[in-house]
């Protein structure tokens, strides 16, 4: 009887908001079409991959892939370079996108507003050779001005890229150093949308600029950070390969072996598809616990979270 | 009070300082796409370019594909923003109503396509199975819709007051009137994100041309760099012709940097159009009253 | 077997040197032409070659076509090999299969896979036995018997046609450059030994040879990632033989005994690593060597005065621009290489000139006969002159009699036009390539060409190279390409990737002095064999074993 009633009521909303199953019915074919038709390749991972039987009729092999990740000597080494990477990048990375923003924000001349914002959003543009090409000359012993500056000051110069103890800074910094600008739009588009009656009626009041943008804009960017947050958790896993095997040396191999160039070394030979579907899907498991754990937290923290 | 100066003049410092520590590489990149391959190569460019030349400009603008580069990219850019910030917006909007029956199913279907792929081949025999193969819609489709963008634009929406929905309903306007006349108005500076990101990812991407398209018409601007940028290497065991190869000493360093400066100059130039409308379309006090 | 295929490339290069040679060229195209009265199309799944603008429309194309009566249908693959790679399986996969594969670059392991696993590619050792469909081919093979071996895939059968490329200065890639402007200022000879090399490399820290009056000078530098920029494989042969950056594994094959062995665990490699870890001490080799990219070394190069004293490279306009900087250039000299303590010293003979897989032919292909003499056709001197040149008579001609080429000998022919970067004119690099030695050498060249000029480069290599070609060993070669069952290849390549990985980083660390070599090499050796260095090798072994050894 109440389950009558409860799914009456649900029946009832669907019926009143029909209009938006019309909206959402485009984009749902869409996911189908193109994300989940091709979901049947999944099952590479658990195969031994023949192509010219195709994905369905080649035999199955189990968890031969997975046994392969973890069974090598240096197994351990690769997943805990993938994950130091991660978090550093996101923990370093995450905030200065959204104090950028605000700096841009509480900037008043438009013209310098403007153009730093053009500034800070180009490097995107750059691409993964030349952006390493840069920081192996930015940052060479002999030749760079990194080091030219530190020796000026009295120091000794660092060989920024042999250290293996240095290779997640200068990947995560270098990371930051590309990308900030371009993160830093969705805040400033955020931080656009917050009510302007509250910023005016915080003005009123006294306020000093601090507590204004404490008050006022962070919590109303706060629901635009808590989602990319979450978001991010869940790309833990999925460090690119190309930067990483650029600045690969025999000196930093210790710290710099990450799963994807793992992957690439191995996978180049005939397990090809398989190997790295197999890898991609661990990627993706490890990746659904900490988007959950993370979505988890959100929600009781924040009240807000993806779903 | 004076923390607030301290406060401000930290932000400012922030700002100053990774503008200029984002700036002199720029620089250095604009500079040496200019400068000549030898003054390069020597470490001679600090600042401005040395020894002018449009060397690498001209190797790229004689090349007869990079006006359909150009062309083909502006197309598949446009059409694929259109397309992917409809689709995002249809899929954001019923999302984001607490009403709506079913989302946490549609909000699962769409995290696990985030997640979970089946990979090159199962989707490369759907683009075959819709004829899709050396179409432009090879280019613009698969690639429509991003997670990442439909949870920015739901946080967005839902981030509008309750308030108006009501209204809405009380003015009798139905959900899709709601969409339509209050919320995409009052949208705009997500809608330009969203537009520009979309826009920024269909401009640079080249791995679906690369798989999907085999028609030399149908390149986009990324493919056709990428092949003039191969122009610079050098074989050394196939040269026998030894003056194409000394044409081509240098070139390569050259073209690296000019291909960033063109292949980017059209979207940075799209960033300031974007940038107007990161204001909030109308106040939303104006509505409510 | 005992004889190497390597072997036989290099004395088929250097009897050009050695016999005169009539103008008259030896390699002609021997077919019918036309090949087929009703004109055939072939569906051709083709490298893309970045200063051709198109393939169906190029002039070479239509040539082709006339004289053949073949007809192409153009499937183009990307330019760099991964794309390409990926390409091909999609096309595999989704059942569109192209009749002919040129510049695929496919390697063994694809062979392996597509060729006796999956049976895709068709075996082609009839054609290639009949002297009548492959004319050109079955003569050069006959000529060169054990190409046979590198060519055959592990089934026994031989699923490609090979691009034949005799770079003679390639084969000896591995090279040093020694400042003999320095050498002359300080009253240094050449150094021959290990000994007199570290002397010479202190005299250079010490001694000021830019004159400028600081000790601003790196005695021996290298980069990471450029052509033989590595300094280690060079030095490394003064003690045992190194097979260059290129093989991380280092592995050797007896000539006597055919036994394979990795040079990683033996005490001569021990030596050595002592030897670089002085020189890395006394910072006579600049320690970002390990580091650097060839763009940092080439602006070390380009400093005024001059800081570097030696170099590797495969040849040095890696590093100097032999137009901007032409006093530089002609300042560099090659080093030959160097006696160890022992009085050992060698140089890696690379298997260059054979590249297996060229073309290839699937099981779509509905008249392979008519394909192959079609193949055939390319291993001429006619046809690759117009493929790389362009049209007769225009872009290139016979020699006429009393013009000479690179090597001194009659000339074959004489380039007309000297083209540009981007053009319609012929393939270029792409397609199937015949350049034998004789070829290269044929090429007509100003007699007593300036050999420091941009022009005189390939004179200037051709000179170098035949000094330091007696090092070679007669005892022990490097590996040649050994191909592998599916099964092998894929235990292969996870051993492979963990012993590599290893041996590096104990090279850097014992080179470096972060682990001493003296008291750390015991455990390295034992951790490699933890790694499965004996696995790895018994595989290798037993793959060589199967293609070379049967061969004879």
């Amino acid at each position: 009887m109440v389950n009558n009633t409860l799914s009456g009521t649900r029946w009832k909303l669907v019926k009143r908001h029909w209009q938006l199953y019309l909206l959402i019915a485009l984009p749902i074919l869409w996911l189908i079409i193109f994300c989940y038709v091709p979901m049947y390749g999944v099952q590479l991972a658990f195969k031994k991959y023949s192509i010219s039987k195709g994905i369905f009729e080649s035999p199955w092999i189990g968890f031969r892939y997975f046994e392969i990740l973890f069974t090598t000597p240096s197994g351990l080494m690769v997943i805990t370079n993938t994950l130091i990477l991660s978090f550093y990048s996101l923990i370093a990375g995450f905030p200065l996108p959204i104090i950028l923003a605000i700096a841009l924000n509480e900037t008043r001349n438009r013209l310098v507003r403007k153009s730093i914002q053009m500034i800070t959003y180009a490097p995107y543009f750059i691409s993964t050779v030349v952006l390493v090409g840069l920081m192996f000359q930015v940052l060479d012993p002999r030749l760079g001005i990194f080091n030219r500056i530190f020796e000026l000051l009295g120091g000794k110069p660092i060989n920024f890229m042999g250290d293996p103890n240095l290779f997640s800074s200068v990947y995560v910094w270098s990371g930051i150093w590309q990308g900030m600008g371009y993160s830093a739009v969705i805040y400033l588009a955020a931080l656009a949308a917050v009510s302007p009656e509250l910023q005016e009626a915080a003005r009123i009041d006294g306020c000093t600029r601090f507590q204004r943008i404490w008050h006022v804009d962070l919590p109303g960017i706060l629901p635009t950070i808590i989602t990319l947050l979450v978001l991010n958790f869940g790309f833990v896993m999925s460090v690119g390969f190309e930067k990483v095997y650029l600045m690969q040396n025999p000196l930093n191999l210790q710290s710099s072996e990450i799963i994807a160039t793992y992957v690439y070394k191995v996978g180049l030979i005939n397990a090809d598809f398989a190997f790295s579907t197999a890898i991609g899907l661990f990627n993706s498991v490890v990746n659904v616990i900490l988007l959950l754990t993370a979505n988890q937290i959100a929600r009781r923290t924040s009240d807000s979270g993806l779903w | 009070m004076k923390t607030d100066v301290l406060f401000q003049g930290f932000l400012q410092a922030f700002m100053w300082f990774w503008a200029i520590v984002i700036l002199y590489p720029l620089i250095y990149v604009f500079s040496a796409s200019f400068s000549s391959p030898h003054a390069v190569v020597s470490g001679q460019v600090w600042l401005w370019p040395v020894e002018p030349t449009f060397k690498a400009y001209e190797a790229i603008f004689n090349n007869p594909q990079i006006m359909i580069g150009f062309r083909n990219s502006l197309i598949y850019t446009a059409l694929g923003t259109v397309i992917s910030v409809v689709l995002t917006l249809l899929l954001a909007f019923p999302l984001s109503r607490p009403r709506f029956v079913g989302r946490g199913f549609f909000t699962w279907m769409l995290v696990f396509t985030m997640l979970f792929s089946g990979g090159l081949i199962p989707t490369y025999m759907v683009i075959k199975g819709l004829g899709m193969l050396n179409t432009w819609w090879a280019i613009v489709l698969p690639s429509a819709l991003s997670a990442w963008n439909v949870f920015i634009a739901r946080t967005y929406f839902k981030s509008l007051p309750e308030e108006l929905y009501e209204a809405s309903t009380i003015d009798g306007i139905s959900d899709l009137g709601h969409f339509f006349r209050i919320v995409l108005p009052l949208s705009t500076p997500i809608v330009a994100v969203i537009a520009l990101f979309s826009a920024v990812g269909l401009w640079n991407s080249y791995f679906n041309a690369l798989i999907y398209l085999s028609n030399d018409t149908l390149f986009p601007l990324q493919i056709v760099l990428r092949n003039i940028l191969i122009l610079g290497n050098i074989d050394i065991s196939m040269v026998q012709n030894f003056d194409a190869m000394v044409r081509k000493q240098g070139l390569s360093d050259l073209l690296k940097y000019a291909v960033i400066v063109v292949a980017s100059v059209p979207v940075l130039l799209f960033y300031p159009l974007i940038q107007r409308y990161f204001v909030r379309g109308m106040m939303i006090g104006s509505i409510k009253g | 077997m005992k004889k190497i295929a390597i072997f036989a490339l290099l004395v088929g290069g250097l009897s050009v040197l050695a016999g005169a040679q009539t103008p008259k060229p030896e390699w002609l195209s021997k077919g019918q032409y036309p090949l087929t009265k009703e004109k055939v199309t072939f569906n051709v799944l083709m490298q893309s070659v970045p200063n051709v603008t198109d393939f169906s429309t190029n002039q070479f194309t239509q040539w082709l076509e006339t004289k053949t009566n073949v007809r192409l249908n153009f499937i183009m693959a990307p330019y760099d090999a991964g794309a390409q790679k990926e390409k091909l399986n999609l096309l595999i996969a989704a059942g569109d299969l192209p009749e002919i594969l040129i510049g695929m670059n496919i390697d063994a392991s694809t062979e392996a896979r597509f060729g006796s696993e999956e049976k895709i590619f068709l075996p082609l050792n009839k054609y290639i036995n009949d002297p009548k469909v492959m004319p050109n081919l079955n003569a050069w093979l006959a000529k060169n018997p054990t190409a046979r071996g590198t060519i055959t895939g592990v089934d026994g059968n031989i699923y490609g046609f090979p691009e034949i490329n005799e770079c003679y200065h390639c084969s000896l890639q591995q090279k040093m450059w020694i400042n003999q402007d320095w050498l002359k200022k300080l009253g240094l000879k050449m150094p021959t030994t290990t000994e007199e090399f570290y002397k010479v490399l202190k005299a250079f820290k010490e001694k000021d040879p830019n004159g400028n009056g600081k000790a601003d000078e790196i005695p021996l530098m290298g980069a990471t990632d450029s052509w033989n920029t590595q300094a280690e494989p060079f030095l490394v042969s003064s003690f045992i033989l190194d097979s260059g950056m290129y093989n991380k594994m280092k592995l050797l094959v007896d000539t006597k005994s055919g036994k394979v062995s990795s040079i990683l665990d033996q005490t001569a490699y021990k030596e050595a690593m002592k030897y670089l870890a002085r020189l890395y001490k006394e910072e006579l080799y600049y320690n970002n060597s390990i580091t650097q990219k060839n763009d940092q070394a080439k602006q070390l190069m380009a400093m005024d005065p001059a800081i570097i004293g030696v170099f590797p490279s495969g040849y040095p306009g890696i590093m100097i621009d032999s137009v901007a900087q032409n006093a530089l250039w002609r300042a560099f000299t090659i080093l030959p290489p160097l006696k160890g303590p022992n009085g050992y010293s060698s140089t890696p003979l690379s298997p260059a000139g054979l590249t297996p897989n060229r073309v290839v032919f699937t099981k779509a292909l509905k008249n392979p006969e008519l394909a192959a003499r079609w193949v055939d056709s390319f291993y001429s001197y006619d046809f690759t002159s117009r493929k790389y040149w362009g049209a007769e008579g225009t872009d290139w001609r016979w020699a006429k009699p009393g013009e000479t080429g690179l090597d001194g000998k009659p000339a074959v022919y004489k380039v007309l036009s000297k083209g540009n970067d981007v053009q319609n004119i012929h393939w270029g690099e792409g397609g199937i390539n015949f350049n034998p030695a004789a070829y290269r050498f044929g090429l007509e060249t100003t007699p007593g060409i300036d050999l420091g000029s941009p022009d005189g480069l390939e004179a200037m290599l051709l000179q170098v190279t035949a000094k330091i070609e007696p090092q070679v060993r007669k005892d022990v070669v490097i590996l040649p390409t050994v191909k592998f069952t599916v099964p092998e290849s894929e235990e292969l390549q996870l051993l492979q990737v963990e012993l590599e990985r290893y041996s590096e980083q104990q090279r850097v660390a014992f080179e470096t002095g972060a682990q001493d070599v003296e008291k750390g090499w015991a455990a390295y050796v034992k951790k490699l064999n933890d790694l499965g260095l004996q696995k790895f090798l018994a595989i290798q072994q037993k793959a060589y074993d199967r293609q070379y050894k049967a061969k004879k």
